[in-house]
């Protein structure tokens, strides 16, 4: 890969914090800071213009919430990489901003370097994924292919690997076999590296596929996952990944 | 060394006569209190050394701490046993010649005695006593028998000194016994452990009959003296000193009811003890059968000295003060006291202001507050308020505010230290660089405290469901950061089964308190938790790949105190935990707690 900087914008009302994340970015080999803004306004303002290539975003900002901002913002900059930054470890908030269009989850207090690690991981095509998150992923797309039928009952034999799953057109529609996949190894609690070794492939490619997860979450987020889990899926979406 | 004692007890003792002056009671002083004697060469001090709550001793205030009002140590109400130590000592002292060295200073025991205000109607003083002894001996130098009496405690108008004081009559009667030849008598302090006291002894009379009938009649005093007045190093004609320390054993004038020389001992070292004996010389015969009675005149006060522990056993909520008293025996009293403030707190959920509390304790220090504790009691807390609707408008709200004030403010301080850390990372002192990234550490583990508080408080998160999400992610941030591998078997599709704060905190907790052990200890490289709910019964295991332990070794077992944990917060909450482990076979925690009632699984209506 071409050596090139990282373009990152900052979205936070703390001030201390902000001016910490400025100080870092800066410093940071391979790291550019195009623009920092403290307010949700501020954002939807200025950061299209600078077109970054990694937006730091607070979860909590003055005048709204950051998973809206992640929304309003990954519409007009699909090619832009979102990290949420948060002090509260929720994963219901976590899944929000990633069907909003987040790539990423950030829990504070990170220390410089594990920020800079995280900017360099996400900017260079890395696509996180927390197995908290996995979790509600996994069970989101389960929910899309079984709501017709009675629920499995709850108890030792629902493990996430799920055989009793039909081999039915909804979920395969959804999630491509690999990536599936790599969802069940992630909420079985593999790393990245682990699921590589399991599946035989790099590390870059377990990123891939979980892009791809999550560009069908960002789509569904764009047409509510409620009315996916109502009505199944929009046959349409199958084709995008 | 002997300068620093010196100087230290000058100016302690300056110190605590400046308190006298200033207070009308004796000095209070933070557990240390000193004062002079008029002669100005020996003084007394009691010193309380520590309060040891269920075997856990409390830290005291220093003495080096200002004269103000002291800060009370604070017991808990379900503390079963509280132990005082304190101390006293008196010290002899000359002024040091010009030029020459230093004297020592040699700190023996003050008499003691000690008051709990607040439980203690007056004060305490154990039973100590002084003795009078006749022996018989059989002309080979043994002693074949004998009988004794005591002097127990305090005489009758005891005034401060024997010779100040009125002197009570006493006697004892002995039968020689076969083979006895002459009879003896001594007066001797106890040995026993601890105790220190003041004794005169006058008109020391022996008879001697064979039938209840006295008929020889022996005077001991007036004391023959061979020249001069008496001085209490003089020793009476037909008396020695064999005590373990003769100098205790001592001639003092009493001028009443006209002036003579007594014996007399002054004890006022706990281990050693004082006597006065007839010489060989002064013994009288006897004959198998004949009847002696020894009679004489006592004043007296015997009481505890050097090291000693007040025992208490559970004390009511309330406001106490723990006072000791230490005077220098044959002095009077000095009343110099040592004293501090307890105060018996009833546990916080007994009160009804806790509440408020536990806000503010959060708010102000949770940090300093401690973690676990504090948040488990704020979970119980609740536990008990959730029944009002309120609550539920409350509980978010404290969220909230915990969140984003403290949470915040954590993370900044976190922040702040790494960056400090990294700025000085190369250019400072190793332990500079060290001490930055010690700062990180505590505030990030304290914003995952409150953030397990934050969790635990918020209503929106009272199901099983909501629970097993936050344990995912809690557990996958703790074993990244160790490098640790782990595999989760937790259902993705558990019920929402509701479960409250309380519940829901103390299992994380102990779920958390499992992984730490076995990050701490085992050296594992895999942990696998396993979540599975079976007809109502939650079951958690956590198992990790390390070295296990031999459970029935108390000392392989590796930080009882947080297996013990473990076990206490799931009994708190009707739940269980077993551990399986052995020698080299990993570690298992098997943590279970019986659920109320498992609601439909979701889904659509």
């Amino acid at each position: 890969m071409m050596t090139r900087t990282i373009g990152v914008a900052v979205v936070e009302d703390d001030v201390h914090l902000r001016r910490s994340f400025e100080r870092v970015i800066t410093a940071a080999e391979g790291c550019r800071l195009v623009g920092v803004c403290a307010t949700m306004a501020e954002a939807v303002r200025q950061i299209p213009a600078l077109a970054p290539d990694v937006i730091l975003m607070d979860v909590n900002l003055p005048d709204g919430s950051g998973v809206d901002c992640v929304a309003e913002l990954s519409g007009r900059l699909p090619e832009t990489q979102i990290l949420m930054v948060t002090a509260y470890q929720d994963p219901d908030t976590a899944f929000r901003a990633i069907t909003a269009g987040a790539h990423g989850y950030l829990v504070k207090p990170v220390t410089a370097q594990k920020l800079v690690e995280a900017i360099r991981e996400i900017g260079d095509g890395g696509v996180p994924m927390s197995r908290a998150v996995a979790r509600k992923v996994i069970a989101v797309f389960r929910s899309m292919n079984e709501p017709r039928g009675p629920q499995t009952q709850p108890g030792r034999e629902a493990g996430p690997r799920a055989e009793d799953r039909p081999e039915g057109m909804p979920s395969e529609s959804m999630l491509a076999p690999r990536e599936q996949q790599v969802l069940e190894f992630l909420v079985e609690g593999y790393s990245y590296k682990e699921i590589a070794v399991q599946l035989g492939l790099s590390t870059g490619t377990v990123s891939t596929y979980v892009n791809r997860i999550y560009k069908k979450l960002h789509v569904s987020s764009r047409r509510e996952v409620v009315a996916w889990s109502r009505g199944g899926g929009d046959p349409k979406k199958s084709g995008r990944s | 060394m002997t300068t620093g004692l010196r100087m230290g007890i000058g100016r302690i003792s300056q110190h605590a006569l400046g308190a006298f002056r200033s207070a009308q009671q004796t000095a209070l002083w933070l557990g240390f209190a000193i004062a002079w004697l008029p002669s100005g060469r020996t003084h007394a001090s009691v010193e309380i050394t520590a309060v040891v709550v269920d075997g856990h001793e409390v830290p005291l205030p220093q003495p080096a701490a200002s004269v103000g009002e002291p800060v009370p140590i604070r017991i808990p109400s379900t503390a079963r046993q509280v132990i005082f130590r304190f101390r006293g000592a008196r010290s002899l002292e000359t002024p040091p010649k010009a030029g020459g060295p230093l004297p020592a200073v040699e700190p023996r025991a003050a008499r003691l005695r000690f008051r709990l205000d607040g439980y203690d109607t007056g004060w305490r003083d154990a039973p100590a006593s002084a003795r009078a002894m006749l022996h018989f001996g059989d002309g080979t130098g043994a002693v074949i028998g004998g009988d004794a009496a005591t002097m127990p405690g305090e005489s009758a108008g005891w005034r401060g000194t024997p010779e100040a004081s009125p002197f009570i009559s006493y006697e004892l009667i002995a039968t020689a016994p076969p083979g006895a030849v002459h009879v003896m008598a001594s007066f001797l302090t106890h040995n026993a452990e601890q105790v220190v006291g003041s004794l005169g002894i006058d008109d020391i009379v022996l008879r001697i009959g064979d039938s209840g009938e006295p008929d020889s009649l022996h005077r001991f005093t007036p004391l023959d003296l061979d020249s001069g007045g008496p001085t209490p190093r003089t020793t009476p004609n037909g008396w020695f000193r064999p005590g373990s320390r003769p100098e205790m054993s001592v001639v003092r004038r009493r001028s009443q009811p006209e002036p003579h020389a007594i014996l007399a001992i002054e004890d006022d070292d706990p281990t050693r003890f004082g006597n006065w004996s007839m010489s060989n010389g002064s013994r009288l015969s006897v004959a198998e059968g004949d009847t002696v009675w020894l009679t004489w005149t006592a004043a007296h006060s015997f009481g505890l000295g050097g090291t000693l522990t007040a025992y208490y056993g559970r004390l009511k909520p309330g406001s106490y003060w723990f006072r000791v008293g230490a005077f220098l025996p044959g002095s009077g009293s000095t009343g110099v006291e040592a004293s501090i403030p307890v105060v018996v707190v009833p546990p916080l959920w007994m009160r009804r202001d806790v509440w408020a509390a536990a806000v503010a304790a959060a708010a102000a220090g949770l940090g300093l507050a401690g973690r676990a504790i504090a948040t488990r009691r704020l979970a119980r807390r609740l536990q008990e308020l959730e029944r009002s609707h309120a609550l539920e408008r409350e509980r978010s709200r404290i969220a909230r505010d915990l969140h984003d004030e403290i949470g915040a403010k954590l993370t900044e301080i976190a922040m702040r230290a790494d960056t400090v850390r990294s700025e000085v990372d190369g250019i400072a002192r190793p332990e500079v660089v060290q001490l930055a990234g010690g700062i990180w550490q505590i505030a990030a583990d304290l914003v995952r405290s409150v953030d397990a508080i934050v969790w635990a408080v918020n209503p929106a998160h009272d199901t099983l469901d909501r629970f097993a999400a936050y344990l995912v992610q809690s557990t996958e941030q703790f074993l990244d950061a160790a490098g640790i591998a782990m595999r989760f078997q937790i259902p993705e599709d558990l019920p929402p089964v509701p479960l409250d704060g309380t519940v829901r905190h103390s299992l994380f907790l102990a779920v958390r308190e499992a992984e730490n052990n076995a990050v701490k200890h085992s050296g594992c490289t895999t942990m696998t938790i396993a979540l599975t709910l079976t007809d109502g019964l939650l079951e958690i295991v956590i198992a990790d790949n390390g070295k296990g332990f031999d459970p029935h070794d108390p000392k392989a077992t590796p930080d009882r105190s947080g297996l013990t944990n473990m076990r206490q917060r799931m009994e708190e909450i009707g739940g269980h935990c077993a551990i399986d482990t052995g020698i080299g076979r990993g570690t298992a925690v098997r943590l279970t707690l019986p659920l109320p009632a498992v609601l439909p699984p979701r889904g659509p209506s």
